[in-house]
């Protein structure tokens, strides 16, 4: 029997039909309920239920309109913005202020982030030593916990993390979509920048494998001024700070709202070069139905990583920088991308054909094993479970410091103090 | 002809199935978060590179809480603001040289560290006038030179041992709060960097070993050193800032010294074999001899091996000991049913709920409480167990979500217990005991991940042990010493835990487990 | 000998610190022949090989090295002019790729790789890491024939470990892509060992 040209060419972007959208809504805000209230009490379980709360309902739009935006750009920007007051709060408490001191790194009790897996493993592989003062479990900011979540992400949104996860890209993911239009364009520069996103990944793994030193951390990072950093007091640490301020002010702020692209994301950031690399371990993909396609480019205006051109839309999907955020889902006017499985073209929805053939054959058993495989097909379908999962993996990440902020700022209001003592 | 269809549809529902996995596979990885990160933490068992932290540690000592008193009598200063603790060293441990520093710009260092019990205040900062004072003479294997008299006249009032004279001092001191290290023959002043970290209670002090005199840059080479580490009362008009001690205490010196000999040290760290109290009651005035203070050695990183285990056949009777004591304590099980008929006819809430709980009636025990709470809303005694009860059911539940709240339920018992133990004015030490045993107990058992309790916990059993050690109870002091260790270990937090691990190694008569524990730890109890 | 062992010991020390010099010239060479690429690896070691051996001998001759360790001045000098040599080699290696004014086609021009790997072999030489005293202060003890011997078997037995990087596979598809990206890192890594460690001396 042969597929009928509709057949052949589904729309990837057609909304799961119910009731999955609904299923997949329950699911999540069960867990959501779960992870955000585990352990908490007092001030931080209201925060923990108002950010269950808040991740259930921009999960249910995703799930209910069949593509992310602009909910999940809403999630991962708060998310980013919530992380800052948090984490600032936390430090001053524990040390009296932002910067670091020598003490803490004598102690090893600096927080690990995820970038700094980037100069640390091939040190790891080779010397069995971390070269970053912290800790190597007990914390979430810690290493191996981190190691672990690096793992997992590589086999599930592989680099869906800058888009859904990474609590640093928020905040140029929302400048980015701030502005009605670019003024600075930089379109044809994707190739150059993902060239450059290598080379600093190479330098970075390179440098501290063989000078033992988180270079990355030491020189490049533009995330210190929203963390922490070390007190300027030497040249060399004026200079870091100048190149700090620099890349987040350039990198993060300027550019994403002059050109409308996540810059420091697409240029700098070598764990988004890593993910890139390893993002065929990932079973999701962004695929583009290039029969349906009509080569406006809306897309690749639309895509704040560059990741969409001609060449790569004609391969069928999106280049290696894509950060499967769906942006390009609802610039194309011929719904033409969506989310599609790693192994399979778009469009062969080959369970909804079994459907109708067995629905075409009659019968009461018939009709209804066939109204079963769709509703499994729809549930299954990488429309709702990339979303699913990466929203998952972002929520359970981002609760800690995200609940922590709306605690703060409910103590705040309540009662003039953003100190959040006790238990948390 | 539904093969080709079926077939499609079979590959298109795996192909989803793997997506679905990864779906369910998020929520279910971080559910179990914990165990997983150990799980690979013992795989990989990495270290933080030494450099990054002042070196591997080539020696460490951990001195008993409690013990700065010098030879058992002495008193601290009344002036100054200076109070108990602040001169009580639980921790000194020797670094192994670092030729190249790793992100810092300081060229080779010598790292030494040491901990106090309680917070350091340094100079003015801490308001009082009055600060550790910090002495550490090294001796260097294999030189014949070196001398065996204090580097600073009076001093300290000790003598060094004839088989061990030291080489170079550092001397160091909270009030400046500076450091500096010199030579025997005086050839070689230089400054120590010192780092005084007041919430962690440690000082670390870096020997620079770039310019160093050939004697001291040849640690390098990984040799052994020997340590003479004192700790005094600050005093800036004394000789080597060592403040007297005289019969009485005043202002400016301390109290409780025996003769006009009696060493001015509030705190040393003593070798293995031999203890502080009898090193500094070691002087004779009749004879004009001071005491003799030993030293403990720092393997240098050239001979460096594993720890050597325990001699074998003392561990061995140990073993044993401890399988007997195990079997006693079964044998005692079978009159856990006249425990129990005498706890249901007793009057006393409390004695009634602990039995049963011991004996793990749960049910029976949470009725109890619950009655002995009908009764009285404030019998926090009650309101402990019935939070560890509920606590302890999480056990028994199927679900994690479940699990969850069982304990976050219990917590809010124990929590407000605790609170009105805290709170109330004359209450039974026993009853304040029990409180804070049940919590800690509970903050032991869950994990630290997700509650991040076991640094409260450790704190609790502190409580618990200090009030037990006032009923002159040392069998459950030391039970709740050990608790306390091995909270702090659950918390991460190793020096605290090694500090109580020092403190119950110097108490007697504990039973043959726990002095097991110990030997397996690397102390000699 | 456990001259050999003690080099087969050592050699993931030794690899790291050869590695951000060596890969990306062999980077650069992504498409060509393996032959090639381990010719210049080849040449790579001979370059650390004189290194050692001039270092070791000038150190020997100072007695720098008699007491069983290294001085930590020496050492730091070494160091820091192994990197301001190697981060040169590396920029210009960078630089090679940049299409610009004409100073900058003069030195794409002067690119040589047989040059540069040799150069950078030098330099990584320059990094005597401790079993390299370890092993000269034993060779020292063996007089002149016989620690030569040691030192080159030991030589020999931190060398094995870098041959894996000439048997990578070809790139026949992505060479261009590999080699874009090799010059970048070359940039970086040139500009951050010669300013940062090399001048600066920050590490």
């Amino acid at each position: 029997m042969e597929l009928t040209n509709t057949e052949k060419r589904v729309a990837p972007v057609a909304r799961p039909s119910w009731p999955a959208p609904f299923v997949a809504t329950l699911a999540f805000a069960y867990e959501a309920w779960f992870f955000c209230m585990a352990g908490r009490s007092g001030a931080a379980s209201i925060g923990g239920m108002i950010w269950a709360a808040f991740c259930a309902t921009l999960f249910a739009l995703i799930a209910l309109r069949g593509r992310p935006d602009p909910a999940r750009r809403i999630f991962f920007s708060v998310s980013a913005l919530a992380f800052i007051p948090a984490f600032v709060a936390q430090l001053v408490e524990a040390r009296g202020r932002m910067a670091l001191t020598g003490a803490e790194i004598a102690a090893s009790q600096l927080p690990f982030c995820h970038i700094a897996l980037t100069t640390s493993l091939l040190p790891a592989a080779f010397f069995r030593t971390l070269d970053f003062p912290s800790q190597l479990i007990g914390t979430r900011a810690s290493f191996y916990p981190m190691l672990t979540y690096w793992l997992l992400s590589l086999v599930t949104v592989g680099r869906g993390w800058c888009s859904w996860v990474c609590f640093y890209g928020g905040i140029e993911d929302g400048l980015s979509a701030l502005p009605r239009r670019a003024r600075l364009d930089l379109g044809n520069r994707g190739p150059g920048f993902r060239r450059i996103n290598a080379a600093v990944l190479a330098f970075v793994a390179l440098a501290g494998l063989g000078t033992l030193v988180p270079v990355y951390c030491d020189w490049l990072c533009p995330f210190k001024l929203v963390t922490e950093y070390a007190e300027p007091a030497t040249l060399r640490s004026y200079l870091a700070l100048i190149i700090f301020i620099g890349l987040f002010l350039g990198l993060v702020v300027v550019l994403p709202l002059l050109s409308k692209r996540r810059t420091q994301c697409s240029i700098l950031c070598p764990f988004g070069a890593l993910q890139s690399l390893l993002d065929r371990l990932s079973p999701f993909r962004v695929a583009v139905d290039a029969s349906a396609c009509v080569s406006c480019g809306a897309c690749d205006k639309a895509c704040p990583m560059i990741a969409l051109n001609a060449e790569t839309r004609a391969a069928g999907g999106a280049a290696s920088s894509c950060v499967k955020c769906g942006s390009c889902f609802s610039a194309c006017p011929k719904g033409a991308i969506g989310y599609a499985t790693r192994w399979t073209k778009v469009g062969r929805f080959s369970a909804t054909l079994l459907a109708r053939r067995l629905r075409e054959k009659g019968g009461l058993p018939r009709r209804l094993a066939s109204a079963l495989i769709e509703a499994a097909a729809a549930l299954l379908s990488p429309a709702l479970l990339f979303p699913f999962t990466a929203m998952t993996f972002g929520m359970i990440i981002s609760t800690g410091f995200s609940s922590e902020t709306i605690a703060r700022l409910v103590k705040l209001i309540l009662t003039g103090s953003f100190a959040l003592g006790g238990g948390r | 002809m539904m093969h080709k269809p079926i077939i499609l549809a079979v590959g298109d529902i795996i192909a989803k199935a793997l997506l679905l996995a990864a779906a369910l596979g998020v929520p279910i990885f971080f559910a179990n978060s914990s165990y997983i990160a150990n799980g690979i933490g013992r795989l990989l068992r990495l270290e933080v590179e030494p450099s990054l932290s002042g070196g591997i540690t080539l020696a460490e000592f951990a001195d008993p809480l409690g013990d700065d008193d010098g030879s058992g009598k002495l008193e601290y200063p009344l002036g100054g603001g200076i109070s108990r603790g602040e001169l009580d060293i639980v921790r000194y441990a020797v670094r192994a040289p670092v030729s190249r520093p790793v992100w810092g710009e300081t060229g080779a260092y010598w790292q030494l560290e040491l901990s106090f019990a309680k917070a350091v205040s340094t100079g003015l900062a801490g308001g009082g006038f009055r600060a550790p004072a910090i002495h550490i003479y090294i001796g260097i294997d294999g030189t014949s030179s070196g001398s065996i008299e204090s580097a600073f006249g009076e001093g300290e009032l000790v003598r060094f041992d004839p088989k061990h004279p030291w080489n170079y001092v550092v001397s160091a001191d909270g009030w400046s709060p500076k450091a500096a290290i010199r030579s025997a023959d005086a050839s070689y002043r230089a400054p120590v960097e010192s780092d005084w970290d007041i919430a962690r209670r440690r000082v670390t002090l870096r020997i620079g070993l770039a310019k160093a005199p050939r004697l001291l840059a040849s640690l390098l080479a990984g040799r052994r050193t020997w340590h003479y580490v004192m700790v005094g009362a600050y005093d800036g008009a004394r000789a080597g800032r060592f403040a007297a001690v005289r019969e009485f205490a005043g202002p400016h010196e301390g109290g409780g010294a025996a003769d006009e000999l009696c060493p001015r040290v509030f705190d040393l760290i003593a070798p293995a074999g031999a203890r502080q109290e009898s090193e500094l009651a070691s002087e004779d005035s009749g004879r004009g001899e001071l005491a003799l203070v030993l030293p403990v050695e720092a393997e240098g990183a050239a001979g460096l091996k594993a720890k050597p285990s325990a001699v074998p056949r003392a561990r061995e009777s140990l073993v044993a000991e401890a399988a007997r004591e195990e079997a006693r304590a079964k044998v005692q099980a079978k009159d856990a049913r006249e425990r129990e008929a005498r706890a249901s006819s007793s009057a006393s809430d409390k004695d009634k709920i602990g039995t049963f709980f011991e004996l793990g009636l749960d049910d029976r025990a949470l009725a109890a409480a619950n009655a002995a709470l009908a009764r009285n809303a404030r019998n926090f005694v009650a309101l402990a167990y019935r939070g560890a009860i509920v606590a302890r059911s999480a056990m028994e539940a199927k679900t994690l979500g479940e699990k969850m709240r069982l304990v976050a339920r219990g917590y809010d018992d124990l929590d407000a217990a605790v609170a009105v133990a805290k709170a109330e004015g004359a209450i039974a030490a026993l009853d304040k005991i029990a409180v804070f045993l049940c919590r800690a107990s509970v903050s032991s058992a869950v994990p630290n991940d997700v509650f991040e309790r076991a640094a409260q916990g450790a704190s609790d059993f502190a409580a618990a042990g200090a009030l037990a050690a006032s009923e002159g109870d040392k069998a459950l002091e030391a039970r709740c010493l050990e608790g306390a260790a091995l909270a702090f270990e659950k918390a991460g937090l190793g020096e605290e835990a090694q500090a109580r691990w020092a403190t119950l190694a110097a108490k007697e008569g504990l039973p043959a487990a726990t002095r097991l524990e110990l030997m397996d730890k690397g102390f000699t109890p | 000998m456990d001259a050999l062992l003690l080099g087969l010991s050592s050699g993931a020390i030794c690899l790291a610190s050869c590695a951000p010099f060596l890969i990306p010239v062999l980077a650069v060479e992504g498409g060509s022949r393996r032959q090639r690429r381990f010719a210049l690896l080849g040449i790579f070691l001979i370059g650390r090989l004189l290194a050692y051996a001039a270092v070791g001998a000038l150190a020997g001759y100072l007695g720098a090295l008699a007491a069983g360790f290294l001085d930590p001045t020496l050492d730091r000098a070494l160091l820091r002019a192994g990197w301001a040599i190697g981060g040169i080699v590396l920029l210009l290696g960078g630089l090679s790729g940049v299409k610009g004014p004409a100073f900058c086609s003069r030195v794409a021009a002067g690119e040589r790789p047989t040059l540069s790997a040799f150069v950078l072999g030098v330099a990584a030489g320059l990094n005597l890491c401790p079993p390299f005293v370890a092993a000269a202060g034993r060779a020292a003890a063996l007089g002149m024939g016989g620690g030569a011997l040691y030192f080159a078997l030991f030589f020999l037995g931190t060398s094995i470990w870098t041959l894996p990087f000439g048997l990578v596979p070809r790139l026949k598809k992505r060479a261009a892509e590999a080699k874009a990206v090799a010059r970048i890192a070359m940039l970086l890594l040139g500009a951050y060992f010669f300013l940062i460690l090399g001048v600066l001396g920050w590490n």
